[in-house]
């Protein structure tokens, strides 16, 4: 078991190396360079510039120092936008504010979606279900941005309740946040009462009524750790889903996290904060996965002592 | 004498013939409300997709500049001047640009699935039949795709390749098919593989073997049949995904340039006149909302409807 | 969900045994009670019961006017084969019968006094596991996988008889070795997947006789077990039921397994009772050819090497829209022409207990 996770994590290593290999090749095998966005530079400022930072050098050798420089001091390079900042720097900025947004956004999907999800099979054809279909239908039909846009105009436009953008008080939390949410919080309802009806389905429920124990016990020690097994399995997309869509979030509320940076990084060719960001979201997809799949492990015993 | 009415009456207690397989999902499919739902909206969908140019009122780039005028410089309210739902702030109707974006979406449906398709059944059907090396390597490179972020690298695709030929076929259209299609065949490629490996091992392929009958011809004729029923479900329920990543595109700009009206570039231009014209936004949302809501529930129905744990029961 | 089958009523005041007493004193104790007329009650009486499944089809009548009882410390066997509404009788009995589509739709149900049918859904919930213990098919999917099953079998110790949580394992540990699974204090934390089948049953066996129940319903116990190991399983029901006086009431497809533990036997078909007696009576006389199919269908040491097996021709009816006439009939060598015009009823025949359902047979009948 211990060994089984020891080598998924290092599996990660390989993985992230061709991550990193195509996101450079990608951005190298088009013409084009960083300085394109500006006006039109002379060739004598722009050799130096290349020269400066080492792109006049072959793309395997820019490759390699980059990674070396990864590996060895952590050090994802300079920006070749910002001139006087390291993409650490950038980064360090901006990821506090993202990993916040994704972790309230995956708490709220959790604490809001499996028990609707219950609810909804527990009042199965009855008002508990129809209220948790609708609500998940609202989820699946919407997508994030146009639900942030719709927030936006309902609850600070028109309501005045909430604030559009901004980061540091916690009010101005609530919005990216659900907007954020929205999808995954219908996924997992959706996933939770399908497993809760099926669940219903099995014998050891008969089982534990033939046995005289309440309803409500039944319900809580019986049927609901198996039925979040197979919820388990979809909290790994739905992780990947958070991590991804953050960046939309934050366009749209102006949240002063990494993902504004993505989309200029890759339009202007910032090839350090590219490639940094590109690594630092895929490494958390593959770990995110892994954690999920410990979770999994722990849940389910037959998989804990086999 | 005993025996005469015996079987006579044995005739009458039979039970009515069973159905094929498929017939019953289908039976079971339609009397599942949402998912009858789900499948007729699609059908309309489609429709409107493929009649749009003839339906639309006015060319989607067209733009009614007097009525603009005369609104004072603002978009044309729903209604007015013939159109149905309005204009944007360039005149430009609405309807027409809805039914261009209807267009997209679905192209992008069934293009990023055939791409899935072509992609990720061969390379799954090698792996689960093959097995050892092939596996580790096939499922490996799953793996790392699996971990790119899919929306980072359909963006990145995208902004890379823009300025290429390539990605400026169709408005970028061709690129956006492209980059959806080359995250999404994970899916397929293992459901595929699983299927495979579990029918491998069963009598029939054994039986069929046993007789010489080519590798190429198992898998196509028994295997993949039999399997079809997992896989047609997850193509369905993929599709959500894909209009989902092209109106993400659309709307940060990336995917299909104007002035080609994706229903996300429409939320993305409407959203600045949400105040006084949010028609412009609405109009957009419900129908990425109605073309979401019906391929799930669709894809939900056919996966209710051919779930082999289901045969002989309510 | 799996709704209770049937409604109202008061809790009545069932009899407590104090934890951990000797059981054995209860066959003395004068618990059994009696009729008006002086002669000892059944534990259990089921009178017309009818369950019927409402289906997008029609209705399944499962089990259609099912009489018989049971005494205290009484084996009976219900045997048949499969669909002849045996489990759903037994799931009826204890009100487990999943609604919908299924539902009780007549009769009555006696047990120990009580009126089964009249619960409410608490009284029938300290009936269950207390007083009628339940061992059902399928040891593998019976199992919660999630949870111990020293928590399993713990749970209706300490629903019903309140004990702490360390009594309750002493009493798992004391019921873990009378069905025989060694080291039973270390294996408390053990999961289901972690016992072979027969270890499973065993398990089951344990729970269903945890709180010591004054009746036992075994729905084929061993059908899903290796052949060694059920011979194994029945005789632990079998000790165990005659150490404590539970009276069992075994459900199975198999004559042979039902000479071996019961006392009497009801046979059904289509949903009905079509013979009951003795075993001796059942079979040395049987008299219902279905009875005479089913026993000459077992396969005998002395048959002739490569002889075709016997088998009863043709199908058992559908359940849905059941025939007014006897529904062995179509299928029926001996039938005659009554035989598909009206039912028989269930009628006595030589021995006073011995019943069979068959105009054949009857007194009057064309078989001796």
């Amino acid at each position: 078991m211990a060994t089984y996770l020891l080598r998924r994590f290092l599996w990660i290593i390989p993985v992230l190396f061709v991550v990193s290999l195509i996101t450079f090749a990608l951005m190298h095998a088009v013409p084009g360079g960083p300085w394109d966005n500006e006006k039109r530079l002379p060739q004598a400022t722009e050799d130096r510039l290349n020269a400066k930072y080492g792109l006049d050098k072959p793309v395997a050798v820019q490759y390699v120092s980059w990674v070396g420089g990864i590996v060895t001091r952590f050090d994802f390079g300079p920006s070749y936008r910002y001139v006087d900042r390291t993409v650490n720097d950038i980064i360090g900025d901006g990821l506090p504010a993202t990993i916040q947004l994704g972790l309230m956004a995956f708490a709220v999907a959790v604490l809001l979606g499996i028990p609707l999800g219950i609810f909804a099979a527990l009042g199965h054809n009855k008002w508990p279900d129809y209220i948790s279909t609708a609500i998940s239908i609202v989820g699946i039909a919407t997508p994030s941005f146009v639900l942030g846009i719709l927030l936006i105009v309902i609850f600070s436009v028109n309501l005045r309740w909430l604030p559009t953008n901004g980061w540091d008080e916690p009010k101005q939390w609530v919005l990216p946040t659900i907007a954020l949410a929205g999808f995954p919080i219908s996924q997992i309802a959706r996933y939770t009462r399908a497993s809760m009806l099926e669940v219903t389905r099995r014998d050891y429920i008969r089982t534990a009524h033939s046995k005289g124990v309440t309803n409500t016990s039944v319900v809580t020690r019986h049927m609901i750790r198996n039925a979040l097994i197979p919820v388990v399995t979809i909290l790994g997309p739905i992780l990947a889903f958070l991590v991804t869509g953050s960046f939309i979030i934050e366009r749209i509320f102006s949240i002063p996290g990494m993902g504004r940076f993505y989309i200029q990084s890759i339009a202007q060719r910032d090839y350090g904060l590219l490639m940094a960001m590109t690594l630092i979201y895929a490494f958390a997809v593959a770990f995110l996965n892994l954690v999920v799949d410990v979770l999994y492990a722990y849940i389910d015993p037959r998989i804990r002592y086999s | 004498m005993a025996t005469n009415t015996a079987a006579a009456t044995s005739a009458s207690v039979r039970p009515r013939a069973a159905m094929g397989p498929w017939r019953e999902a289908l039976g079971r499919l339609l009397r599942n409300r949402l998912a009858v739902i789900g499948l007729i909206l699609v059908i309309l969908a489609f429709v409107t997709a493929i009649l749009g140019p003839i339906l639309a009122p006015f060319p989607y780039e067209a733009q009614d500049l007097k009525g603009v005028l005369a609104n004072g410089g603002r978009p044309v309210p729903p209604g007015v001047g013939g159109h149905l739902l309005g204009t944007d702030v360039l005149g430009r109707d609405l309807f027409s640009r809805l039914l261009d974006g209807a267009q997209i979406s679905m192209t992008v449906a069934i293009v990023v699935q055939v791409v899935v398709l072509l992609i990720g059944v061969p390379i799954g059907a090698l792996a689960g039949w093959f097995g050892g090396r092939w596996d580790t390597y096939l499922m490996r490179l799953t793996d790392v795709i699996y971990a790119f972020p899919d929306l980072l690298f359909i963006i990145l695709l995208s902004v890379a390749f823009r300025q290429t030929f390539f990605g400026q076929a169709l408005n970028g259209l061709f690129l956006v098919f492209f980059a959806i299609g080359l995250t999404s065949w994970v899916t397929v490629a293992r459901l595929v593989r699983g299927q495979i490996l579990s029918l491998r091992e069963t009598e029939f392929v054994e039986a069929a073997r046993a007789i010489g009958v080519p590798d190429r011809r198992i898998i196509l004729r028994h295997l993949i049949p039999n399997g079809l029923g997992p896989i047609i479900v997850a193509v369905t329920l993929g599709i959500p995904g894909a209009i989902l990543s092209e109106a993400t595109l659309a709307y940060i700009g990336v995917g299909v340039q104007p002035p080609r009206a994706s229903w996300g570039s429409l939320v993305a231009e409407g959203q600045k006149y949400i105040r006084g014209d949010s028609h412009l936004v609405i109009f957009p949302a419900v129908a990425i909302a109605l073309a979401l809501i019906s391929f799930t529930f669709l894809g939900d129905g056919l996966r209710d409807a051919l779930d082999p744990k289901l045969k002989g029961k309510q | 969900m799996v709704a209770e089958t049937g409604a109202t009523g008061e809790a009545p005041s069932v009899i407590d045994l104090p934890p951990g007493s000797p059981t054995a004193t209860r066959a003395l104790a004068g618990t059994e009670r009696t009729r008006p007329d002086g002669s000892p009650a059944p534990l259990l009486e089921v009178r017309n019961l009818s369950t019927h499944f409402f289906t997008r089809d029609g209705v399944v009548q499962a089990v259609d006017d099912v009489s018989f009882e049971l005494g205290y410390g009484e084996t009976l066997g219900l045997v048949g084969e499969s669909g002849c509404g045996k489990s759903v009788t037994a799931l009826s009995i204890t009100r487990l019968v999943p609604d919908p589509p299924g539902k009780i739709v007549g009769g009555q149900i006696t047990f120990d006094g009580i009126d089964v049918l009249g619960l409410s859904n608490g009284g029938m919930r300290q009936l269950r596991g207390k007083e009628i213990g339940f061992i059902f098919q399928d040891p593998l999917t019976s199992l919660n996988p999630t949870l111990t099953i020293g928590y399993q079998i713990a749970e209706s110790i300490r629903e019903h008889l309140k004990l702490s949580k360390k009594a309750a394992d002493d009493r798992v540990v004391e019921l873990l070795g009378k069905v025989g699974i060694p080291r039973a204090r270390e294996r408390l934390n053990d999961y289901p997947h972690q016992f072979s089948g027969g270890m499973r049953q065993r398990v089951m066996i344990a729970i269903a006789l945890s709180c010591d129940p004054k009746l036992l319903l075994a729905d084929e116990p061993t059908t899903a077990l290796d052949v060694t190991i059920q011979a194994q399983i029945l005789e632990l029901i079998k000790t165990l039921s005659q150490e404590f006086n539970t009276a069992v009431l075994l459900i199975t497809h198999d004559l042979g397994i039902a000479a071996g533990m019961c006392d009497r036997i009801n046979v059904m078909y289509a949903g009905r009772i079509v013979e009951t007696g003795t075993v001796d009576e059942l079979f040395e006389r049987p008299r219902m050819p279905y009875t005479w199919g089913l026993l000459d269908s077992l396969p005998r040491l002395d048959d002739r090497r490569g002889a075709r097996l016997r088998s009863i021709e043709g199908m058992p009816p559908l359940l849905i829209n059941v025939p007014d006439y006897c529904r062995f009939a179509p299928r029926c060598v001996y039938a005659h022409d009554v035989c598909l015009e009206r039912e028989p009823a269930l009628s006595e025949r030589a021995v006073a207990g011995h019943q069979a359902r068959c105009w054949a047979t009857e007194p009057k009948g064309w078989i001796e």
